[in-house]
């Protein structure tokens, strides 16, 4: 063949003015180029691998099984330094052809010690797998590539799936729960389709969200994957282990891996469950009766002198005398949520030949909302991914997937009618008598406010949220010498959304009598928008790996990358009116109100990057691993763009070491491991925060009778053109143990300090009145330990147990602030506080110091806040001691959001063919605000805990009078702590033998639960993980779904 | 098989230009693409023009939440209805100075955001190529007669100031006070070099832009403040010239019909020397909101004091207690025209299809409300919509400043009636002559100028100034503690007391003195 020459594209790039398109067709050129020579190589190789073939017919066969002498399907066998492979059966047995009788064999299986025998001539082969529990040598994903899990430095938590028993999930997010150290997990809505926050190793003040990226690509959202797809996750924690992704590791990394098809492995699996989905807790409120007699308090305390509800229409109330159509005595709460649905399908097909393997898997998930209504999520994932061996120096393969996430709610934020309910008088009725929903209702000379009937209000109109987002990558391997691989990648990701809600037009009545409208919409309405946006992703990737000698190892990554977020940010909408139908919904049928153009901002960042790692072994036992990254971000000025990102890590095997040998089966693994590293973060980043900017549409009229409005601009933000990256140094030092080759602990104790973070620290308004810049300022540091642990064994034979446990602990401080009055930034409407030396955010307010029982304790103490006390009122701390107590002088810290602890343990346990898995996972030490603190009946409804308010026959210190002042205290912080059993699963497989007689490989049913139980002192009718810090509540309950479900495979 | 591997490996890409990873703004115009052509300039001017519509300065929006306009309501003129808003602690003393939400703090805010924008086009323009030199100069001359305007209500407000007159970088915002005379210095400077340089009226297109005109009427009133207040002895005889140049230029006469004037139909009549401008009619445009002033009662919120109402004369030039015009039970009859023009009283026919006007509630305290600039027609508009300009500066004020001028000059001379004559005669007041007389000493003169000014410019924002000129807050302060509640004997403000220099200077923002550690509290606050 002749002399080749591919004009590496990037070559173009060298260019001034290097266009990214260019460069994409030369990718595709490229590979095509690759794909056209590895075919005609294929074609020219032909004889001479038939001639290989020729050479090679021994065959061995045997049988696989485990300690307890079970058969072991799907036990991996290959003749090493070839591609001879193949598969063990249901029965344990396998046949392979090798190359010669001299071949060595290796046996891996997931979970299994792999066995390595030479065929020494033999042509049977009968191999005894012994459970390899923790595995340390488990392949572990990091950036970039894999590495044995023996010869990490960095800390890194990997979470095989293939070790949960099935996932009836909705989300991805849910399998981390409880599983893996140094993460808290925080779900703050149940609306369908909603996910959670993942925190890894403690808070930052710039959104601490970590990097995603699933098999190589980085992704939006863990949401994007069909749970049933994933193979393994892995958190890269530390810097030596993140630094690789540079500018955008510093909160952490979670790099997913899906799964794929293998070697002459054919299979099918299909995964189904349904079941039903309930809130976690609803908040109890009063009652008719029980509000009555509030509101009657509450007009005494006043001194009106007139009593709102006599005793006889309460008495009314409570026994159901009372007309309902004015005294309702509904709970509200109970009847906006109902018992929901919830589905999953799931299908794969994988499999391989020789030259190609696929893997092919579809998912629809529907879960209905608790909210009664139109609230409702689907989902729909699909992947494809196909490798091909063109040669044996070449595969190019693909990986395609996408989901559309279709999310109905009712017309408002479904957490408004939560809400709304709070304030809701509980005296009106649901429904009147004649069947009608209620507005208000008039008797007696009380009157309600015509009030909305959020039950009415849930079920009618709709709002459709649509997101589609596909993601095509190809990439190619190329051998080019002994060790030598290139990998090109190229990603393409193509989002778009659609976005319509329909208001039709209806009517309340005040009484069941029709004749009073008090509430009403006449005007229907429909509004829909859409929008799209592109992404791009190159890399580029020279592997080199080279055993120089039997002692010395070396590994050497060099990448480019390239991200680009060309959002043409595409969003526009259309507002039409006036249709002659509720029932009609298409544009054509209304009457266009105001063309609306909402968002439309063009977005375009550009990440261009350059990395490399260098691995040494020595001995294999000492272990040194450096990476550096070179960051270049659109976001910064010329002079800064470039930010470089370093690490280095080390590791000593101490169980290597001769000195250790002899006690090998107690400690059989032991490594001691330190990293330190510097990390970016380009959360929050605005897009041209070194460039003024102007706004437009400050526009003014010229011209005689206000005749031309002339178009404005105007600055509105201060530039400062001087940032950089801000930058995270970590140090982590950790210890890999293995004792009696069942017991794994990994400890790791780590600090990391975020400095140059970038703030918007307040500017005086003499600069014109303008939003301040961006600077660097500021230092938070996060330090704290971890600590898991993992047990695997079986016995008597039958009698598999798995037992994990992880805990982890971090605190957090504000080192400094710079340039900001006496070190703090007050936020939150004066609830929270940045202070140097004070963890972020922390709560800050006055002292509670129970509750005054007279007026003579009233007089005695200090001057009361704002001069409004009275005896059930609560008594603060006059922390300055000045004699009076003060709401803005007084206040101190008195809490902290962030946990102190989180943990999580969970087991399998297989006993004959059944298993079962518990999931446990919780949080200790932290500190929550009370959710709805309201206690004047005059607002709104309380919850029905202040039934114990207090009132002179009840001296509560915990529940003050009715319409007492609500100034911010440690009375509002409440202890979150909480523990959950987070999953639990139990599930029966039907034996082998008989599902063999249907060519079934395994059938197994179960049932399963999410949310079962919960622990914890938070407030009764709240769920503790839901406890976003608000005053108001306006939450959606969280889940508690119970399913039941199959697993087949084929 | 070897030959194959032929495949280059050029090496990664480190050569590729760092150029690459620029982008510039395709949504937001930025320093990277701004400041390039004349377009650029004229869009950065009108955004100047623009901020002068804001809420807290010049639209007829928010008049109880610290508007600049409600600096009234710290004088005799009125009150805000609403005890616990606005300014009303000024006048008696409880005004907390370190309170963290002062409304003071919103017209300055508002008054730097005008500083802020002309400074950006005084320092980018002169940059731009694109543009002739004699352009360039008309726009940074309108630049600078706007950011005078904010400075000289910074400075009759607050006296001494930051002066910020460059564009600053993030780490250099924290700016001293600079003496209001150094204030003065630099809007005098600024309104010198513009009023040469701008057109004495703009046409077409243009109509609307600050003219020559504009510039030296403003740099009266500058002059005018600085004699009186800041001691500069020339600058009454400088206030007299730039006045007379104005008067001189023949652009501007008095509109005959004083109560139609502040209607949308005249508000580019001649008599407009410079206008912040509103339309109800160009969509996203309609900043001014007139509170109430299309509901059952007029904008009450803001409320004339009986004070202000007893000081307009009866048609024969006299007071209510000296003329013989003057019934009590017919109070409303035979008065100054500008009287019924400026005031609401109670039961005076309101909008034609409403009932009479009659205050209800807290809104009640005085008894009046506003008529001058507010609609009294409320057919087509929806509420909060309103097309009425603000007048910032009118031809009568010029013509009353120069002949204030002039008698702080010691001139008695027959100008000085002829000025104020033509103000009174135009809404057929008698002259001067034919009431106090001829022959009239300076300071009967001054006591006439003065009145003429109250009555002519009440709630036209000008009385906080004219009296901190003039000296005599703390008469003004005497005469709205001895204002009685309608029908009764007990004072419609309690506490109402001169509080010396606090009465007549603000204090800065404490929100500010907090970010700016190098700005210090007014002394006297």
């Amino acid at each position: 063949m002749s002399k080749i020459v591919i004009f590496w594209f990037y070559e173009y790039l060298n260019l001034r003015k290097c266009f990214f398109k260019k460069s994409f067709h030369l990718l595709i050129i490229f590979l095509v180029g690759l794909v056209s020579l590895g075919t005609s190589a294929a074609t020219k190789n032909n004889s001479s691998a038939n001639m290989y073939i020729q050479q090679q017919d021994y065959t061995v066969t045997g049988k696989v099984i485990d300690n307890s002498g079970m058969p072991l399907p799907g036990v991996n066998i290959i003749e090493k330094g070839t591609s001879n492979g193949t598969m063990s059966d249901f029965d344990g047995k396998y046949t392979i052809t090798v190359s010669s009788q001299d071949a060595l064999l290796s046996f891996s299986f997931v979970g299994m010690r792999t066995v390595e025998k030479p065929v020494a001539g033999n042509t049977n082969i009968d191999v005894t797998m012994t459970s390899d529990s923790q595995s340390l040598n488990e392949v572990v994903v990091v950036g970039y590539g894999t590495q044995k899990k023996v010869n990490l430095t960095g800390s890194v938590s990997q979470l095989q799936i293939d070790d949960i028993v099935s996932q009836p999930v909705s989300n991805p997010v849910q399998l981390l729960y409880g599983r893996v150290s140094g993460l808290q997990l925080e779900q703050t809505s149940g609306v369908p389709g909603s996910s959670s926050s993942i925190t890894v190793r403690g808070p930052n003040i710039n959104n601490g969200d970590p990097l995603i990226v699933i098999d190589g690509m980085q992704a939006a959202s863990l949401d994007e994957v069909s749970p049933s797809d994933i193979a393994s996750f892995s958190i890269l924690k530390d810097a030596a282990s993140a630094s690789i992704y540079g500018a955008r590791g510093a909160n952490g990394v979670i790099l997913i891996t899906t799964k794929s098809g293998k070697r002459d492995r054919l299979s099918l699996t299909f995964n189904s469950s349904v079941g039903t989905i309930r809130p976690t807790d609803l908040p109890h409120l009063l009652m008719g009766a029980d509000f009555a007699r509030a509101k009657n308090e509450r007009e005494f305390y006043q001194g009106s002198g007139s009593v709102i509800y006599t005793d006889d229409i309460i008495s009314q109330i409570e026994n159901g005398t009372a007309d309902p159509n004015y005294f309702g005595n509904d709970n509200w709460f109970d009847a906006l949520f109902r018992p929901a649905l919830y589905t999953d399908y799931y299908l794969s097909a994988s499999g391989g030949s020789e030259k190609a393997r696929y893997f092919f898997s579809m998912r629809y998930n529907q879960q209905e909302g608790t909210l009664i209504g139109n609230s409702q999520s689907d989902d729909y994932n699909f992947r494809t991914k196909l490798d091909f061996d063109i040669t044996n120096w070449l595969t190019i393969g693909t990986n395609i997937y996408g989901n559309r996430k279709k999310i109905q709610s009712p017309l408002q934020d479904v957490g408004s009618y939560h809400r709304a309910i709070f304030f809701k008088n509980p005296l009106q009725p649901i429904r009147y008598t004649n069947g009608d929903y209620s507005a208000a209702s008039t008797i007696d000379g009380v009157t309600l406010e015509p009030s909305a009937n959020q039950l009415f209000l849930a079920q009618i109109g709709e709002n459709v949220r649509d997101d589609y987002n596909l993601n095509a990558q190809v990439y190619a391997k190329v051998s080019l010498a002994e060790g030598l691989t290139y990998e090109p990648t190229f990603v393409y990701r193509f989002t778009t959304n659609f976005e319509r809600s329909f208001n039709p037009t209806w009517e309340l009545y005040d009484g069941p009598d029709r004749n009073n409208m008090i509430l009403d919409n006449q005007r229907n309405s429909l509004y829909k928008d859409a929008g799209y946006s592109n992404f791009y992703q190159i890399d580029n990737l020279l592997r080199y790996k080279k055993d120089i000698n039997e002692n010395n190892y070396l590994g050497v990554l060099l990448g480019h990358q390239l991200l680009v977020s060309d959002n043409f940010y595409n969003q526009f909408g259309v507002s039409v009116q006036d249709f002659a139908s509720n029932n009609l919904r298409g544009i054509e049928n209304g009457v266009a109100s105001t063309l609306q153009a909402t968002g439309g901002a063009p977005t375009d960042r550009i990440l261009q990057s350059y990395f490399g790692r260098l691995e040494y072994r020595l001995f294999d036992k000492y272990l040194l691993e450096v990476n550096m990254r070179l960051d270049g971000g659109s976001q910064f000025p010329k002079e800064n763009r470039y930010g470089i990102f370093p690490s280095v890590s080390a590791g000593w095997k101490i169980s290597e070491e001769n000195f250790m040998k002899s006690i090998d089966n107690v400690i059989s693994s032991l490594k001691l491991r330190a990293s330190w590293g510097k990390l970016g973060s380009l959360n929050n980043l605005s897009l041209y925060p070194y460039q003024q900017t102007f706004g437009v549409g400050a526009d003014y009229i010229f011209g005689p009778d206000d005749a031309i409005l002339t178009d404005g601009a105007a600055v509105n933000v201060l530039a400062n053109s001087k940032i950089k990256f801000e930058a995270t140094e970590t140090t982590d030092i950790g210890l890999d143990m293995e004792f009696f080759h069942k017991l794994s602990l990994t400890a790791d104790w780590y600090r990391r300090d975020t400095h140059d973070i970038l703030l918007r620290l307040p500017i005086p308004i003499t600069a014109g009145d303008l939003t301040p810049p961006f600077v660097n300022a500021g230092e938070v540091r996060n330090q704290g330990w971890e600590l898991s642990a993992g047990f695997f064994d079986t016995f008597r034979k039958n009698f598999d147990l798995n037992l994990n446990f992880n805990i982890s602990s971090n605190t957090n401080k504000v080192l400094e602030l710079p340039g900001v009055e006496n070190g703090e930034i007050i936020e939150n409407s004066g609830r929270a506080i940045l202070r140097e030396g004070e963890p972020l955010y922390s709560y800050y307010g006055l002292v509670f110091d129970g509750i005054y029982q007279s007026q003579e304790e009233i007089d005695n103490g200090p001057t009361p806040a704002d001069g409004k006390t009275a005896p059930g009122y609560r008594r603060y701390v006059d922390i300055n001691g000045d004699g009076k107590i003060d709401t803005d002088t007084d206040r101190t810290i008195i809490g902290n959001s962030f946990p102190k602890y989180v943990y999580g343990f969970n087991t399998q346990m297989g006993y004959k063919n059944f298993d079962l898995s518990l999931t446990f996972s919780g949080v200790a030490k932290i500190d929550r605000i009370r959710p709805n603190t309201g206690n004047d009946p005059d607002q709104g409804n309380m919850l029905a805990s202040w039934k114990d308010r207090w009132s002179p026959t009840n001296p509560s210190n915990e529940f003050p009078v009715v319409g007492s002042d609500r100034i911010f205290s440690s009375w509002n912080i409440i202890d979150g702590s909480y523990l959950r059993l987070k999953t639990m699963e139990f599930g029966y497989t039907i034996p082998t033998e008989f599902s063999k007689k249907f060519s079934v490989d395994k059938f197994r049913v179960y049932v399963s639960g999410t949310n079962l139980l919960t622990f914890t002192n938070y407030i009764d009718g709240f769920d503790p993980e839901n406890s976003r810090d608000d005053f108001t509540s306006q939450r959606y309950p969280l889940n508690q779904t119970f399913v039941f479900g199959v697993n087949v495979k084929l | 098989m070897e030959k194959i591997k032929y495949i280059l490996i050029i090496g990664l890409c480190f050569a590729c230009s760092q150029d690459f990873v620029e982008t510039n703004p395709k949504g937001a115009l930025a320093s990277g693409n701004f400041w390039q052509t004349a377009d650029d300039a004229n869009l950065a001017l009108t955004g100047c023009y623009d901020v002068l519509q804001e809420n807290f300065l010049y639209s007829l929006r928010n008049m109880n939440q610290g508007s600049l306009r409600e600096r009234e309501n710290f004088t005799d003129n009125s009150m805000n209805g609403f005890l616990y808003q606005g300014y009303n602690n000024i006048k008696d003393g409880t005004l907390n100075p370190s309170s963290k939400d002062l409304p003071i703090e919103r017209p300055w805010r508002a008054l730097y955001k005008v500083v802020g924008r002309t400074n950006q086009v005084i320092a980018n323009v002169p940059q731009i190529e694109d543009i002739s030199d004699e352009e360039k100069n008309v726009i940074l001359a309108q630049a600078k007669v706007i950011r005078a305007l904010a400075y000289w209500n910074l400075m009759n407000t607050w006296d001494d100031v930051p002066l910020i007159t460059t564009l600053l970088g993030p780490d250099e915002q924290e700016v001293p006070k600079s003496p209001a005379i150094d204030i003065y210095n630099q809007i005098v400077s600024d309104l010198e070099e513009a009023g040469a340089v701008l057109p004495q009226v703009w046409t077409g297109d243009e109509y609307g832009k600050v003219t020559s005109g504009a510039a030296y009427s403003l740099l009266a009133h500058v002059h005018l403040f600085a004699y009186g207040y800041l001691n500069v002895q020339d600058a009454a005889q400088k206030a007299a010239d730039v006045a007379a140049k104005v008067i001189n230029s023949g652009v501007y006469s008095l509109f005959p019909d004083y109560a139609s004037l502040f209607t949308p139909e005249n508000e580019d009549s001649n008599e407009i020397v410079w206008s912040v401008r509103f339309t109800a009619e160009i969509g996203g445009n309609n900043e001014e909101g007139f509170n109430h002033s299309k509901d059952t009662q007029p904008q009450a919120i803001t409320q004339p004091l009986p004070n202000l109402v007893n000081a307009f004369y009866m048609k024969d030039g006299l007071l209510i207690d000296e003329s013989p015009l003057y019934n009590p039970d017919a109070y409303w009859e035979n008065r100054d025209p500008r009287w019924d023009a400026t005031i609401v009283y109670p039961g005076e026919k309101w909008l034609d299809n409403k009932p009479e006007f009659n205050l209800i509630g807290g809104l009640k305290r005085t008894g009046y409300a506003i008529d001058k600039y507010i609609i009294s027609d409320n057919g087509g508009i929806p509420q909060g919509t309103g097309g009425q300009d603000w007048y910032i500066i009118r031809y009568a004020d010029v013509l009353l400043m120069r002949a204030e001028a002039l008698i702080e000059t010691g001139n008695t001379g027959a100008e000085v009636y002829q000025l104020i004559d033509m103000v009174r005669q135009r809404v057929d007041m008698p002259k001067i002559e034919d009431v106090e007389g001829a022959g009239l000493s300076s300071a009967q003169l001054t006591d006439i100028l003065r009145h003429e000014r109250r009555v002519e410019f009440a709630f036209e924002d000008t009385r906080f100034y004219d009296l901190k000129r003039w000296g005599t807050m703390q008469e003004a302060y005497e005469r709205s503690a001895d204002d009685k509640k309608p029908g009764g004997d007990s004072p419609i403000l309690t506490g109402v007391e001169y509080q010396g220099e606090r009465s007549i200077v603000l204090p800065i923002p404490q929100s500010e003195i907090d970010v700016n550690k190098a700005l210090e509290q007014n002394p006297v606050w």
